[in-house]
């Protein structure tokens, strides 16, 4: 008995270890984050993550492949961009933004407004979630799609699906959401967390029709039937298209509030603002028709000379006497630019291409005229001059860099990509080049005498014998940890897509 | 506490004795020591065969009374050989007493703070004595121990005043990101924070170390330090422990003595490697000279004058084109440091106090105080011991204040080692200390590719405070002589300031560097609480079964409650610059709040069982409740059993040459529980990444939330290590050889990480088990005293050897490959260098491009322009972090009072990354830059590939790199990552102290006790591989855990110290 007594205390903390499970387990939820969020507080997010890297580093990208911009010489930072010499961990923190970022937000914003049957929240996160996934097949070729994003539910290591099967089944999800109830008691107003069109459903059906025309025309040169029918079809129902941008304009001229190409092209991590030079490829263009853009596009050059200049693409080994740097302009951005999804100009080019060839209704004229129209507005000029001159279709068409006379695809194709350097979508211009093979490419370099302005031109430094870059790598942080990813593509392997022949 | 006890009982023997001395005489003397002639207090007098006895008073003197059939007088001290003397007829009796080195190891504290004779351990345990952790006057006890512990691995972040030390027992156990060991101060576990800023998504551009806190410790507090290292040793400390506990004990006052003790240093610092450049070529690019470039890739220096630099009000510098060897090296200054130490303490057979005040002063080899450390530690302890109760407590206060030199790559705001070893060779960098002189200033300076390295010095900086008290009570209580009871409450709170600043740096348009980007300025405002908690509850008895068995047992409760909060404010975009309050900005500031709140609940128990005072066997095992746990599953068991037999005892075969000898065995667990919150899903405040630069919600005064990237993981298990060792300790030739050998094999299972997953999965890591880990490692120290002579010669070597291999066994799932991007969450890797897993190999192998050879090995260059080109889809393992083995060498030599002691650390093999050496070589300031006199060349056998992807065919290879492309193919090629791994082998002289001890009688008369001069020098000399002559391979910026060993980001130089120590004691 005395022993006994002794072992009470030790009885005693048995009974108070007890006492504190309850306690252990209330002590492991995290206070620092929140368990839940409504759709309105994702949805956000997610469109600005799709948006931040279509308009953020792939506006550099494709700035510099649609040449409209080249790396300056005198510094570094797009060297491997202008001269297609990439590694695999390149392009690594794009993905993750898009899929452990925006796909995956857009993704819970869909499966929530689901189970709520709230089908405008339902619309808008699948329009986006589409236009992601197609820019990351555009860009990638072959990555997960229908396994992708399942993470949670135990599958980490989806397979990767062929371009051209994504492709279907993106179609299929644009017409699953518009097919939804929008007029349902469930269906609720996005207001403030829609970025794109403040809640306006309208003008997302209008998206739905213009981003499914963008896809559509993709098959355009390898696929004509599968485009025709699918355009057709689209026209037949009497589908609107977007009459104005489909924009994120909520920037502000602050820290980490910033436009994404802005920001990331001149911040202060960077050493010089004068990486973007102008590229001869656009600028000559511009300079040769007197088109007022090019001093929206471009800056005046910085030493005391001024003016605007341009350099020749992809001459970042010029020395510093040669071509002294700042002589050069360079890249126009604004830090509270707004990124542009679908521009307005795009969405009639789109509709001048179909009608053009054949698919869809309309004047394919008057619609290239609006495209221009509205590119010029962009920047408040006044197109009309131009438009009576030298950029009427048909003068266009037969102007010294295409084909030959009356080439008006060529023309529409063109001015598009005139017109999407003002809006940063020179990697749509490129997709656009990929697919078409407008604008042409030049057998000469800039410096040749018998170079046509408005002309592509293989880069100086290239590094891939004369075959321009299709895409980029897929990153390393993918193919590392999932088994099921292909080896890795070389860097001017074509997409299905492209019917350009290098 | 057992000299206490000791002192205790002498002075109960004195008073029983205390009837008779009415009959006896009168015998007194004084007892010193025979090694430095020290006086000895407290040592025990006692008649033989009597309880008849006294102690020594403070200046060893004792006095006592005879009876007049005694004849002999017996001395015995804790750590001194007995002593017997004849008596006779005289009456004054002095003694000098030897080291008893058996004695001397014989009491070792082990877990929960329990002392057992070492004899009795199963188990490998080290310990450190008081001299040797300070005599190097480090103001850190554990970089005192670099060298001198086998199986311990210790390195120290940077030179910096006040770095993190790393220390790492038996190699890497836990991917999780925490492999420190257990800090135990007096039985209770401390709070070892490192308190290492850097920025979460990218840290290799700002990094910032402010030391962690087991450094916070004063060493000259410390008594001594046990190294615990298996499992079968720590398990009693739950799951903390599971990579080996560092045991300090901190010094106590004595009976019968009031001692002041002052101890004081001085010393001065120099960088110890700076990187070693070419200096063939002067500034340009591609061959040409440009005075406005930041790098050495212009034409060969010919001494010719040269303008250089920007023209500025019509003006231009001029200078021969001539290489500056050393300026780098002038740009440093003399670092200095001050440690001091004063000490009182004394006490009665009840009661004893310890009262001190440390500071330490240090200012490192930056010009200006931007790297300094200053610490003020106090530190209050006392006992009772009564009848039945015990009671003790320990209070102790730090102030730390410090600065750091921010390291790593820039982002927001320059770092300076980056700026300075981008600087062409033929430039001064001293001149530009005034950075207000025209040609200096941002708006002129010579370059707008680099910034002038002593801006972020003078415009840049921080502020580091941090108020800690620590301490614990303890209570114990005897019910009967064989059990009592203790109850052990510790605390352990600190709160940290942290102020951090970037000045607005404007270019002015219109002006030479006009194009370079402006720096809007950052402010940084840090909060940082911890507060633990420990308290552990225990019943132990000691019984004895007959003559021969001893049972001695322990049953113990144990809570361990942590919480920390942490506030983050900052603002960018400065409107008044060298103003650095967070309101300066016309934007909003950033703030986020962390807190965290975990506590881990324990029951264990411990027998020891003695058989013959030659076998011992323990059993232990301990049950944890952790909160971090899903709840279904939140609590482990571990169990854990060792052998501890003296084969010389029990055999009866002591002889002159094997004096001792014993075998140890033991086996046991430790558990280890997850991250915390790393259980449920959660949302998190969106913000998008952007390759520079981010876009943070709000945005538009909308805010947003997102699926966290980490998956919740409601199946987590606790990590459990296992653990088999055997040693032996055998001792030769009376103590004069002792040999400790011991073999280890230890699983850890179920490995917690933060496993990265396929990015496509919508979700970018998950804390998992996802694997197990393997340590088995070699463990020798020896101990050799070629020289013991009477007169006071003596010579002592210890070497010690450590080989350890950590394997990464098995992933779970059928995963062939593990990448360690994540640790401790940094971001761990290079541009395209990565640190990965594979199973089945050493854990921790650098990963990086494979170059691509045709069938016949040749190197397939690009026609385009004759650089190598890379096999995307093969990478190449280049290597691992892991050493061949470390081994430590330190040497002792006395001469009556006399002393010289040095220590070497040598550690052999591994790899890691070097930025520096990444930055040196894209600017061409590396000596392997200058490759074929930099004239262009043809990759040697190399080829072209020509015919078609499906049958290539190869054809040798005609292309030159051309001038233009040589500074690309040293520094920017995609292949060129692979270059800068770099060996991290070396050797360094980590301690050299030469010391003299004033003779006992001498210091007496000036009033005393003892007086002690010595000359100390740290880390005087530094061997490296060969290709290594860029930096101290000890350095890192990833932290002071696994992530470490990656390798460095723009890290500043390590630092060799020298200077003077005196210690008096009153």
């Amino acid at each position: 008995m005395k022993r006994f007594k002794n072992y009470i205390p030790v009885i005693l903390t048995i009974v108070f270890l007890f006492s504190c499970e309850e306690k252990l387990e209330d002590l492991n939820i995290d206070p620092n984050n929140p368990s839940a969020v409504t759709p309105e507080l994702a949805l956000p997010a997610g469109i600005t993550s799709v948006a931040s890297v279509v308009g953020g580093r792939f506006a550099i990208v494709g700035g510099i492949w649609s040449q409209y911009y080249t790396q300056n010489n005198a510094s570094n930072q797009y060297k491997d961009i202008d001269a297609f010499y990439f590694t695999p961990s390149d392009f690594s923190t794009e993905w993750q933004e898009y899929y452990a970022g925006g796909l995956n937000d857009l993704k819970y914003v869909k499966e929530a407004a689901a189970a709520n049957q709230d089908w405008n929240f339902y619309l808008i996160a699948s329009l986006v979630e589409v236009y992601g996934f197609h820019f990351l097949t555009d860009i990638y070729g072959d990555i997960p799609f229908s396994e992708a994003l399942r993470g949670d539910e135990g599958l980490s290591e989806p397979v990767f699906e062929s371009s051209r099967s994504i492709y279907d089944s993106l179609l299929a999800r644009i017409d699953n959401a518009m097919a939804k109830d929008f007029t349902a008691p469930t269906a609720t107003d996005p207001g403030d967390a829609d970025f794109i069109f403040g809640g306006d459903i309208d003008k997302w059906i209008q998206f739905g029709n213009t981003l499914k025309l963008k896809i559509l025309l993709r098959f355009a040169e390898v696929e004509p039937n599968v485009a025709a029918a699918g355009i057709q079809q689209l026209y037949a129902s009497g589908a609107q298209f977007l009459s104005e941008d489909a924009a994120l304009d909520h920037f502000t001229d602050e820290a980490g509030k910033r436009n994404p190409f802005f920001e990331q092209d001149k911040s202060p991590a960077l050493n010089t603002n004068q990486n973007l030079k102008a590229s001869r490829t656009l600028f000559d263009l511009l300079n040769q028709y007197g088109d007022p853009r090019q001093d929206d596009i471009y800056n005046e050059a910085e030493d005391a000379a001024g003016g605007y200049k341009a350099m020749n693409q992809g001459d970042f080994n010029a020395t510093s006497t040669a071509l002294p740097p700042l002589t050069i302009s360079t890249a126009k951005v604004g830090p509270t630019d707004p990124v542009f999804l679908i521009s307005e100009a795009e969405t009639y080019f789109l509709q001048a291409e179909a009608v053009e060839r054949g698919w869809g209704t309309g004047d394919a004229e008057q619609l290239y005229n609006m495209g221009v129209t509205a590119a010029f507005e962009r920047f408040g000029e006044d197109a009309a001059p131009l438009l009576a001159g030298p950029y009427a279709l048909n003068t266009f068409a037969s102007a010294p860099h295409l084909n030959g006379s009356g080439d008006r695809l060529g023309a529409i194709l063109t001015q598009k990509w005139m017109a999407l350097a003002g809006t940063y979508q020179g990697i749509e211009a490129f997709f656009d080049r990929m697919r078409t093979g407008y604008p042409l490419v030049s057998t000469v370099y800039h410096t040749d005498a018998n170079y046509k302005a408005g002309q592509v031109v293989y880069p100086k430094e290239g590094t891939t014998s004369g075959k321009f870059a299709t895409r980029v790598f897929l990153p390393d942080t993918e193919t590392a940890r999932n088994p099921n990813a292909p080896d890795q593509p070389a860097i001017s392997d074509p997409m299905w897509w492209h019917s350009f022949v290098q | 506490m057992r000299k206490l006890l000791l002192l205790g009982l002498s002075a109960v023997l004195t008073l029983a004795s205390s009837e008779s001395w009415a009959q006896g005489r009168a015998v007194s003397g004084i007892v010193t020591s025979v090694e430095d002639g020290q006086a000895l207090p407290g040592v025990n007098v006692v008649v033989k065969g009597t309880a008849n006895g006294t102690v020594t008073d403070a200046e060893g003197r004792y006095s006592i009374v005879v009876p007049e059939s005694a004849t002999v007088l017996v001395f015995s001290f804790i750590g001194r050989e007995s002593f017997e003397v004849e008596i006779g007829d005289r009456s004054t009796i002095d003694v000098q007493m030897t080291q008893d080195v058996k004695q001397l190891s014989e009491v070792v504290v082990t877990a929960v703070g329990i002392e057992r004779s070492e004899r009795t351990l199963g188990f490998a345990a080290t310990k450190v004595e008081q001299r040797d952790i300070t005599q190097g006057r480090s103001f850190s006890p554990m970089n005192s121990l670099q060298g001198k512990v086998a199986g311990v691995n210790i390195s120290s972040s940077s030179g910096a005043p006040g770095a993190s030390t790393k220390v790492i027992i038996r190699g890497y156990t836990s991917l999780s990101g925490n492999n420190s060991p257990l800090y135990v101060v007096d039985g209770v576990p401390i709070n070892n924070n490192a308190s290492i800023f850097y920025d979460e998504s990218n840290s290799i551009q700002r990094t910032q170390d402010f030391g962690n806190r087991a450094n916070d410790i004063n060493p000259d507090d410390i008594e001594n330090i046990t190294v615990l290292k298996g499992a079968s040793a720590t398990a009693l400390y739950g799951s903390r422990a599971a990579n080996g506990v560092i045991m300090i004990t901190t010094k106590k006052g004595t009976a019968n003595d009031v001692r002041v003790d002052f101890s004081s240093s001085a010393t001065l610092s120099d960088p110890l490697r700076l990187p070693e450049m070419q200096n063939t070529f002067g500034q340009g690019w591609s061959g040409h000279f440009a005075f406005e470039e930041n790098g050495s890739w212009g034409p060969k220096m010919d001494g010719v004058d040269r303008l250089w630099g920007n023209i500025v009000d019509n003006s231009q510098q001029i200078k021969p084109f001539s290489p500056l060897k050393n300026n780098v090296r002038d740009f440093y200054e003399r670092g200095t440091s001050f440690v001091n130490t004063v000490a009182l303490s004394g006490g009665t057979e009840k009661a004893s106090y310890y009262l001190s005040y440390g500071n330490v002063s240090d200012d490192g080899v930056i010009p200006t105080d931007a790297d300094s450390y200053k610490r003020h530690s106090f530190s209050l302890r006392g006992s009772t011991t009564g009848k039945k109760v015990t009671t003790s407590a320990s209070l102790n206060y730090v102030h730390k204040d410090a600065k750091v030199v921010t390291t790593g790559q820039g982002g927001e705001g320059t770092t300076v080692f980056q700026e300075m070893i981008q600087i062409p060779r033929d430039i001064s960098i001293v001149d530009h200390r005034d950075i207000n002189y025209k040609f200096n200033n941002l708006d002129n300076y010579f370059t707008l590719y680099a910034q002038n390295p002593y801006y972020p010095i003078l415009k840049n900086g921080n502020d580091f405070n941090e108020d800690r008290l620590y301490g614990n009570v303890n209570v114990g209580y005897n019910f009967t002589d064989w059990l009592n009871a203790t109850l052990r409450v510790g605390g352990d709170i600190a709160n940290a300031q942290v102020h951090d600043w970037v000045d607005k740096a404007i270019i002015n348009d219109g002006t030479p560097n006009a194009s370079a980007n402006d720096i809007p300025g950052r402010i940084d405002n840090y909060s940082r609480y911890t507060r633990d908690l420990n308290a552990d509850f225990i019943l132990s008895s000691n019984n004895r079964i007959g003559e021969a068995i001893t049972v001695n047992s322990l049953v113990g409760y144990n809570i361990n409650d942590r919480a920390s909060d942490n506030l983050h404010v900052f603002v960018r975009d400065l409107d008044i610059p060298g103003y650095f309050n967070i309101n300066n900005s016309s934007q909003s500031p950033i703030t986020s709040r962390t807190l965290t709140h975990r506590r881990l609940l324990g029951l264990y128990g411990q027998a020891e069982f003695g058989f013959k005072e030659y076998l011992f066997l323990t059993v232990l095992a301990r049950n944890d409740w952790s909160s971090t746990l899903p709840p279904d599953n939140n609590t482990f068991f571990y169990p854990g059993a060792n052998i501890s037999f003296v084969f010389t005892d029990a055999f009866d075969m002591q002889g002159k040459t094997l004096s001792f000898g014993k075998l140890r065995v033991g086996y046991g667990k430790t558990g280890n529980d997850a991250p915390i919150y790393s259980i449920y899903p959660v949302f998190v405040a969106s913000e998008v990444d952007l390759p520079f630069g981010n876009i943070a919600f709000p945005v538009g005064g909308v805010n947003a939330f997102e699926v966290s990237n980490a998956i919740g993981n409601l199946n987590l298990q606790p990590e459990i290590t296992t653990e088999f060792e055997i040693g032996v300790d055998l001792r030769f030739f009376q103590e004069r050889i002792r040999l400790d050998a011991s073999y280890y094999d230890k699983d850890t299972d179920g490995q917690i990480m933060s496993v990265p997953l396929p990015v496509s999965s919508g979700y970018t890591s998950q804390v998992r088990n996802f694997g197990k880990v393997n340590n088995e490692g070699f463990e020798v120290l020896l101990n050799v005293s070629p020289v013991r002579s009477e007169n006071g010669f003596n010579w002592d070597i210890s070497a010690n050897y450590t080989k350890n291999t950590t394997t990464l066994v098995s992933l779970q799932g059928g995963l062939e490959r593990t990448d360690l991007t994540g640790l401790g969450g940094f971001f761990v890797g290079a541009y395209d260098v990565d640190f990965v897993g594979y199973p089945g190999q050493k854990l921790g192998l650098f990963e990086g491009p494979r170059i691509l050879k045709d069938p016949q090995g040749r190197t397939v260059v690009n026609p385009a322009n004759g650089l190598p080109q890379v096999d995307l889809d093969n990478p190449e393992i280049l290597g691992s972090f892991q050493p061949d083995f470390i081994a430590g060498l330190s040497n002792r030599i006395e001469f009556k009072g006399a002393s010289l002691s040095f220590t070497f650390d040598w550690r052999e093999g591994g790899k890691m990354y070097s930025y520096t050496k990444r930055l040196m070589s894209f600017v061409g300031n590396t000596t392997q830059s200058t490759y074929n006199d930099r004239n262009p060349f043809i990759e040697p056998n190399s080829v072209i590939q020509v015919g078609t992807a499906e049958a290539p065919e190869y054809v040798e290879n005609t292309v030159p790199v051309s001038m233009a492309n040589i500074s690309s193919y040293h520094g920017t090629g995609p292949y060129i990552d692979r270059n800068f791994l770099i060996d991290r082998s070396y050797v360094k002289l980590r301690e050299l102290v030469l010391g003299y001890s004033l003779p006992a009688n001498l210091v007496n008369r000036i009033g005393f006790r003892n007086l002690e001069i010595n000359l100390v020098g740290r880390n005087l000399l530094l061997w490296t591989a060969q290709e290594n002559n860029i930096i101290d391979p000890e350095l890192t910026t990833f932290g002071n855990d696994l992530s470490g060993e990656f390798g460095e980001w723009g890290a500043g130089p390590t630092v060799r110290s020298y200077g003077i120590s005196l210690r008096a004691g009153f």
